[in-house]
């Protein structure tokens, strides 16, 4: 479904990709596992058309992405939850919840979703007026997945979902992931710290470094591989 | 109590009618100047020139119709249809050269720090201001069909037994035209305010304000919302525009500067980047230049006392009378 | 190939836009607005004259199109021969100007020439001299204006802070001097004005960057320029003092003293030359210092990040208001000599335009830059009375050529003729997050077994 090509990124005079080659099918929840300036949100950045792709190829559902631009990329089915969610502060959550759907225009459709939206997350709906920049970093989480929601993506690019969040949200919001998957047939594309949770919730993993994937493989293996438990999982 | 001030107090009652009128216009070109600046973060110093050439885009509309032989004097257009036609064509002028001007000199140098876009914009302004001398001459042009100081549909006494004794009679004159200005001019806020804060488009311009990384993954085409942004300001100063020129019955090539100078301060005023602000401002503004200009000699000194509320407004609410509001970048 | 497509892309891209340039125009430009003999209302009619001009400069305006195609072409197909032709330029210069002395003297070098040009032919015929003297009053000028360049560049440039109203410095520096040289308070010259006009212009500067200090970057812009509008309101108004809209002029006997060399007298315009050389060379040199000592790095620190400044123990504060003050004495110095010069000052000298054509100059030049100030006085200068002595049919033009150049050089080179390329880089870098540091290796060297 969406397949990158040794592809190299950065900002500026900086490299940040050098040539990450990575694939995720159909229907499965695929996490990005790696430290602190491997190039995991690059790569998201680099998927949604916003940091400029150097060389190598990305492509998704068979079409290139190449020299498209974010609200493009947008529209092919791709939706993207940036780190530090970014909701739109003075905006209601009804309103940030509306913009997920800007480029739909099924009204209908589109209140149908925003009531499951309010059922997979009941305090959006309690706070549905309230300005977005009140509520929680938790709740603040659950809009910014559920406005992703609200394009009806095929392919959800989630990343750090659990930054700076109480372990019982957390639960709470990879849980929702985790349905989203089984019910609707989201594809997810995850990038996580917490390399534990990541492999629990995704059928397969990547490990990035420097710029590069440096092992992949079903989480189950990967859970088990000793080189990532000792750099990523902190356990012997 | 002197003459003077017995003479200004008489006259006080007529320059708040006046003020708010001319406040109203400003607060129209304010909005421009105030939406720009929350979606983009940049003074669009040209602003003022597309309010001047709205002006004369009216101008050419009513001469046409009257060429014609449609409207104005003796057509079979009614006045209110002329009216209504030149604005409509000063809007689509002003409206198209707002886009234009948008991406001709502003999206190149879109993310570069705050001067580049400010001196590429005076630029934009020099540009606009001398290419309307060139293209339409250097003089005066007059509004075609005469209308001004016509039309005085009330007149309101104000007089010793309503007021207490202290206070001079005077009275209140209101034009048909004033009238149209404020209904025009509220109308097209009104609407403005509609549009910003009920409709998608308007969200997603608020959205882009905010946040325009965030906004572009949601979807939302950037470019097309700023490019909203500059005709629908341009709309609004367009109209601003054509109401002047009806008021004072003709325009000049510099109009824009003055006004549009006025506009900005107006913008600042209320809190750049706060719609509700710019409208405020400007009917300070419009108000505090009336009632100055009322006061014997005072007119001489109408700009520096509209200088000096700012820095007044200024010293005790850095941001403005409510406070700006540009979208807090993460 | 993909580099044609580039070509082809760009060249429609602005095919594009000079379409809807010219479609939007057109109502303005074709239409007129005329009155018959006697009628007492403008009708509309179309404008045949310009019609008929345009298609008589039509082969002009091909031509131009023409070149400017190939030039943008050419300088397309050999963009890496001429970038690393520019890189050998730049080491070479490098190389030359090693020293600190030596590159001051390469700087100066064309600047000395420029001034000393009209001292060189002494002896002329009558019409020659004429142009000679024409020549030195450009030459004044231009010292004046690279005196104002650099002066508004420590407060634009240097600290960050955003003047528009600069010309209110300038004006009332040029006042301090006309209304102490009026006859009814005893025509006094330069030996007054100069330190009247120092304080005057620093008391305007306290008085501007007081207020400003609270102020961010465009509010102060506006703060500044309101400022600028209203001292020449009340200039205009307070006739007694100033002449109001008729201005002053400046008796024979409170002009610039004519300089004595050996035994041969300069003239007048020679001798104002070389007190605005002096004055010029004066400000190249403090400001120069200054921006090297622990003010300049303090502004510094204040432009980049004026909380961060502030948390080192810069008192920001204190060095903005220095950067107004010095700023404002540079402008009111200019001021004397442009009295001195003009011999006459009224408020239609110090209008919006001037500040604006004074901050054109140091953005032109590239901010922060002396060099780049000195250089965009040059130009726009030279510019301007090229435009208004050399073409003076087309005087219409002149602001409509300058507006224009603002726009195009501010889309082409935003960082300024001698800002940095790097600058621009990262000026147009991409709006996402900052680049993240680099990561230490886990997994390919560290971890492995």
């Amino acid at each position: 479904m969406l397949r990158l090509d040794s592809v190299h990124a950065g900002y500026g005079q900086i490299e940040v990709l050098r040539g990450v080659q990575l694939n995720v099918e159909r229907g499965e929840i695929v996490t990005l596992i790696g430290a602190n300036g491997a190039g995991k949100s690059t790569t998201l950045l680099a998927v949604s058309g916003i940091v400029h792709v150097r060389s190598g190829t990305i492509s998704f559902e068979g079409k290139s992405l190449a020299g498209l631009r974010s609200h493009e990329v947008t529209s092919l089915g791709i939706a993207h939850v940036p780190e530090g969610r970014r909701i739109f502060k003075s905006l209601t959550v009804l309103e940030n919840l509306r913009m997920g759907a800007f480029q739909r225009h099924d009204n209908p459709g589109i209140a149908q979703d925003i009531e499951k939206v309010f059922s997979l997350f009941p305090v959006l709906g309690e706070r549905k007026r309230q300005l977005g920049g009140t509520l929680s970093g938790g709740e603040q989480q659950m809009l910014a997945i559920g406005r992703a929601v609200l394009a009806r993506p095929r392919l959800l690019l989630l990343d750090e979902p659990s930054l700076g969040l109480a372990p019982l949200v957390t639960q709470t919001i990879f849980s929702v992931v985790r349905e989203l998957n089984a019910k609707e047939g989201t594809t997810v594309l995850l990038v996580e710290q917490n390399a534990r949770l990541a492999l629990d919730t995704a059928s397969r993993g990547y490990v990035l470094e420097i710029g590069r994937v440096v092992a992949e493989g079903p989480s189950r293996q990967l859970l088990t591989d000793p080189r990532v438990i000792e750099a990523y999982l902190g356990e012997a | 109590m002197s003459e003077d001030f017995q003479a200004f107090l008489s006259n006080l009652p007529q320059a708040i009618a006046n003020g708010l009128v001319r406040g109203s216009i400003y607060a129209l070109i304010a909005l421009g100047y105030t939406m720009v600046y929350g979606i983009l973060g940049m003074i669009n110093f040209a602003h003022g020139e597309i309010y001047m050439i709205g002006s004369y885009a009216g101008i050419i509309a009513v001469a046409a119709l009257s060429t014609l032989g449609l409207g104005g004097m003796g057509g079979p257009l009614s006045l209110a249809v002329v009216l209504v036609l030149s604005m409509a064509f000063a809007m689509l002028v002003s409206g198209s050269i707002g886009f234009t001007v948008e991406r001709i000199a502003y999206r190149p140098i879109r993310g570069a720090p705050v001067l580049s876009p400010l001196i590429s914009a005076i630029g934009m302004s020099i540009f606009l201001m001398h290419f309307v001398m060139v293209a339409q001459g250097k003089d005066y042009k007059q509004f075609p069909i005469p209308l001004h100081d016509k039309l005085v549909v009330t007149v309101i006494k104000i007089g010793t037994p309503s007021l207490g004794s202290w206070w001079p009679e005077g009275s209140v004159e209101l034009t048909l035209l004033d009238l149209l200005t404020l209904a025009a001019a509220f109308g097209l806020m009104v609407g403005l305010y509609v549009f910003v804060n009920k409709t998608k488009l308007g969200t997603a311009m608020r959205a882009v304000a905010q946040d325009k990384t965030m906004a572009g993954l949601l979807g939302i085409d950037i470019d097309k919302v700023i490019s909203v942004t500059f005709v629908t300001g341009a709309i609004l100063a367009a109209a601003a525009g054509v109401l002047i020129t009806i008021r004072l019955s003709q325009t000049f090539y510099t109009a824009g500067y003055i006004a549009g100078m006025m506009a900005f301060t107006s913008a600042v005023l209320g809190g750049i980047g706060n719609i509700p602000g710019a409208v405020l401002g400007g009917l300070v503004l419009g108000l505090a230049e009336d009632i100055t200009s009322t006061y014997p000699g005072g007119s001489d000194w109408k700009v520096v006392v509209s200088f000096v509320v700012l820095l007044a407004c200024l010293m005790f609410l850095p941001r403005g009378l409510l406070g700006e509001r540009v979208g807090e970048r993460a | 190939m993909s580099a044609d497509r580039g070509i082809r892309d760009r060249a429609l891209h602005a095919a594009r836009l000079v379409l809807l340039v010219l479609l939007v125009s057109s109502p303005l430009v074709w239409l007129k607005l005329e009155r018959a003999g006697d009628e007492t209302r403008d009708r509309l009619a179309f404008n045949w004259e310009r019609a008929s001009g345009l298609l008589h400069a039509l082969p002009w305006i091909l031509l131009v199109l023409g070149a400017g195609a190939a030039l943008g072409f050419f300088l397309s197909r050999f963009k890496g021969a001429i970038a690393s032709a520019g890189d050998r330029v730049r080491q070479e210069a490098r190389k030359l100007a090693a020293t600190r002395p030596r590159r001051a003297a390469l700087v100066a070098l064309p600047f000395v020439l420029l001034v000393l040009f009209p001292f060189l032919p002494p002896h002329l015929s009558k019409e020659s001299q004429l142009s000679v003297q024409n020549y030195t009053n450009v030459v004044v000028f231009i010292t004046i204006y690279a005196t104002l360049a650099v002066g508004l560049n420590i407060t634009v440039g240097q600290a960050g802070l955003l003047v528009l109203g600069y010309a209110a410095f300038y004006e009332i520096g040029a006042y301090s001097y006309a209304i102490i040289a009026q006859p009814e308070r005893g025509e006094h010259g330069l030996v007054l004005a100069i330190p009247l006009a120092i304080v005057a212009s620093a008391t305007l500067g306290l008085v501007v960057g007081l207020p400003s200090l609270r102020l961010r970057g465009d509010y102060l812009a506006l703060v500044t320029l309101g400022f600028g509008e209203t001292l020449r309101y009340v200039i205009r108004n307070l006739e007694d003092l100033t002449g109001g809209e008729m201005g002053l002029s400046i008796p024979d006997r409170a002009k610039p003293p004519t300089l004595m060399l050996s035994s041969y007298a300069l003239d007048r315009q020679l001798s104002v030359l070389v007190g605005t050389s002096i004055l010029l060379a004066l400000c190249i040199s403090t400001t120069a210092r200054i921006q090297r000592s622990r003010v300049g790095r303090a502004w510094l620190a204040i432009r980049e990040d004026e909380l961060a400044a502030n948390c080192m123990g810069i008192a920001s504060r204190y060095y903005k208001l220095l950067a107004f003050v010095l700023s404002a004495i540079w402008a009111g110095l200019a001021g004397v000599a442009y009295a001195g010069q003009v011999g006459f000052v009224s408020p239609k000298s110090f209008e919006f335009d001037e500040s604006i054509l004074i901050l054109s100059m140091v953005v032109l030049g590239g901010m922060g830059r002396i060099g780049g100030a000195i250089l965009g006085a040059v130009l726009l200068y030279t510019l301007k009375w090229v435009l208004q002595d050399k073409f003076s049919e087309y005087t219409d033009y002149k602001n409509l050529v300058l507006g224009a150049i603002m726009i195009l050089l501010m889309v082409f080179r935003p960082q300024g003729l001698l800002g940095s390329a790097q600058l621009a880089q990262e000026l147009k870098g991409e709006e996402a997050s900052a680049p993240p540091p680099a990561a230490a290796p886990a997994l390919s060297q560290g971890a492995a077994p």
